[in-house]
């Protein structure tokens, strides 16, 4: 029934059943399938004009817009992969990754492109401030075949790593959002993630392949609860995704009691826990949709999904569910979930020897990827999720190393040693706590730490505290010992 | 009910460091420490001190003041606030 192999089509047979309908809105803008289709060639044809092909990467660094779309669907088109990047994460983070995938070219906002004048050519100012840049680069690594994207999470080495994703696994992913929500060319999508999160997946190209409207939100209003709670109800959404963070902040502080919330028909979440008495807060203003529960990595996509009952009886934290009708899974003697077939990415970018130990193949030729993540099996055979065996933690949905934040403090010419921890305050948030020992007392200030870290980490990894202390204590093997500086606080 | 400025300004500067700067010397943070630029809150901790203001000053802001604007130092806030009270 689908012919589907390349996620540029769902455009264009969106395009073809409906060109009039609206495609995208953001702000006080709009585009129908037709014209999202037809501006997208166009760039396409700048893209081929500087030989972008299969084997290529460009990069998109800019904010959330109907341009950032274009960008994306253009670069698809061309066959190569798009890498979007988080224009509020510090450039220095930016620029890493975008030397580290050898973009062949980058699709960037003027005010991004200063920092890149070195080494990148400017071919032609498109719409919107948006710059065309080609690498200046003669020979770049090849990418594999089939790849459509590639996310950077944030890397146990220290630095981000890239994931890369193809058409053939996001597609798989896609056809089982299809058959799971039945979405119609009547709903209205929400896409509340930046387009560096994998959230994003589902709300472009679920919306896209059912010619429905997809509501952009600009990244101030996804942080404010205020006018989101306004959004969603005046634009009409049906579907709404996000992680549980944003719907606690919106019960919390969005006065959801001013609006008016009867098309919203399904509301997902994902990306960390959800507690349930701030879902019950949540479900007292928004009594109507069905909720969904869904896990899964960046590597996986959703892997797992767990329709929550119309009555909670228990306080207990809710499953993750049942393995998605894509996958299959088991479950090593450590507890660790390992997820197998077709809809899991394709690698690492130039993965390290780290990396490679994250997918093994079977002998019937199936995939796995080790999630990192342990779990048990509850009496109705769902999956509950119950920590992980490394030191990777969710914050507001952000996957974050904890070396990741070490590094970056490592780099304060006066920082002697740092160590970082997590754990939950009362509310079950991930309070992340850096323990710091500088070369000089004016330097122990929490202040000039912090302002440190907003110009050198994304904001979702910024410590929440910082504690000064003379040296780090150590274990018998003279490794920093964590489970003493828990002890701390 | 008028409040002097000044007023307004410490009791800002106090639930900050009460509620986003823990183990901080009080010392460092003066009024024009950049707070949502400089790293100290972020959009939780933004809303937790608008939910204050809200409460202690009794009025609400229309979604669109919850800006950087209105809040990225105790100066901006609190002259926010004189704006709203008539202080």
């Amino acid at each position: 029934m689908d012919n589907t192999t390349k996620l540029y089509q769902l455009l264009d047979l969106s395009a073809e059943k409906f060109p009039d309908a609206i495609a995208l809105r953001f702000q006080n803008k709009q585009i129908s399938y037709k014209d999202l289709k037809v501006a997208s060639e166009k760039l396409h044809i700048q893209l081929s004009a500087i030989t972008i092909t299969s084997t290529d990467r460009v990069a998109i660094y800019a904010n959330k817009s109907i341009d950032f779309v274009i960008a994306q669907f253009a670069i698809l088109k061309s066959e190569a992969a798009y890498v979007p990047i988080d224009a509020n994460a510090p450039i220095e983070r930016n620029s890493y990754i975008i030397n580290n995938c050898e973009v062949k070219a980058l699709i960037i906002h003027k005010s991004f492109y200063e920092s890149f004048k070195q080494n990148f050519t400017l071919v032609s100012e498109l719409e919107n401030d948006l710059l065309l840049l080609k690498s200046n680069k003669e020979t770049l690594i090849k990418s594999p075949p089939d790849l459509a994207y590639i996310l950077y999470t944030s890397g146990s080495t220290g630095k981000p790593k890239g994931v890369m994703y193809s058409h053939k696994a996001a597609l798989e992913f896609i056809n089982w959002s299809s058959a799971t929500f039945a979405p119609t060319n009547i709903d209205c999508f929400s896409s509340h993630a930046p387009f560096h999160f994998d959230l994003s997946i589902f709300d472009l190209f679920v919306s896209i392949k059912h010619s429905a409207k997809l509501i952009l939100i600009d990244d101030q209003t996804a942080k404010q609860p205020l006018l989101l709670a306004q959004l969603i109800s005046e634009q009409k959404i049906s579907i709404w995704y996000s992680t549980p963070t944003i719907l606690n902040m919106l019960t919390t502080y969005g006065k959801l009691h001013k609006y008016n919330y009867e098309t919203l028909r399904l509301v997902l979440f994902a990306g960390e826990v959800f507690p349930i008495n701030q879902f019950l807060n949540l479900k007292h203003y928004w009594k109507k949709p069905t909720y969904y529960n869904l896990y899964g990595p960046t590597e996986t996509n959703v892997c797992t999904h767990y329709k929550i009952p119309d009555e909670v009886k228990s306080l207990i934290a809710f499953p993750i569910g049942k393995c998605c009708e894509h996958y299959k899974s088991k479950i090593l003697p450590s507890g660790e979930l390992l997820i197998g077939g077709n809809g899991i990415m394709l690698n690492y970018w130039q993965p390290d020897e780290k990396n490679n130990q994250a997918l093994i193949k079977d002998e019937q030729n199936t995939i796995w990827y080790k999630t990192g993540d342990l779990v048990e099996i509850d009496s109705a055979n769902n999956f509950i999720f119950k920590g992980r065996i490394d030191r990777m933690v969710k914050r507001n949905g952000y996957r974050i190393e904890l070396l990741e934040i070490e590094q970056a403090l490592h780099q304060h010419p006066e920082i002697i040693e740092n160590a970082v921890i997590s754990g939950t305050n009362e509310e079950n948030a991930t309070i992340i706590t850096a323990f710091v020992c500088c070369k000089s007392v004016d330097w122990e200030s929490v202040i000039k730490m912090k302002e440190y870290c907003s110009k050198n980490l994304p904001v979702y990894m910024i410590p929440n505290n910082f504690i000064f202390i003379k040296s780090l204590p150590q274990t018998a093997s003279n490794k920093i010992d964590y489970q003493q500086l828990k002890q701390l606080i | 009910m008028k409040q002097n400025l000044q007023e307004i300004k410490e009791n800002i500067k106090n639930f900050i460091i009460d509620s986003f700067l823990k183990n901080a010397d009080t010392k460092e943070l003066t009024y024009t420490t950049p707070l949502i630029s400089g790293g100290i809150m972020d959009s939780i901790s933004t809303m937790q001190l608008v939910n204050f203001i809200e409460h202690k000053y009794n009025f609400e802001f229309q979604a669109h003041e919850v800006d950087r604007d209105n809040l990225d130092s105790i100066n901006l806030i609190s002259n926010f606030i004189a704006s709203k009270i008539g202080g």
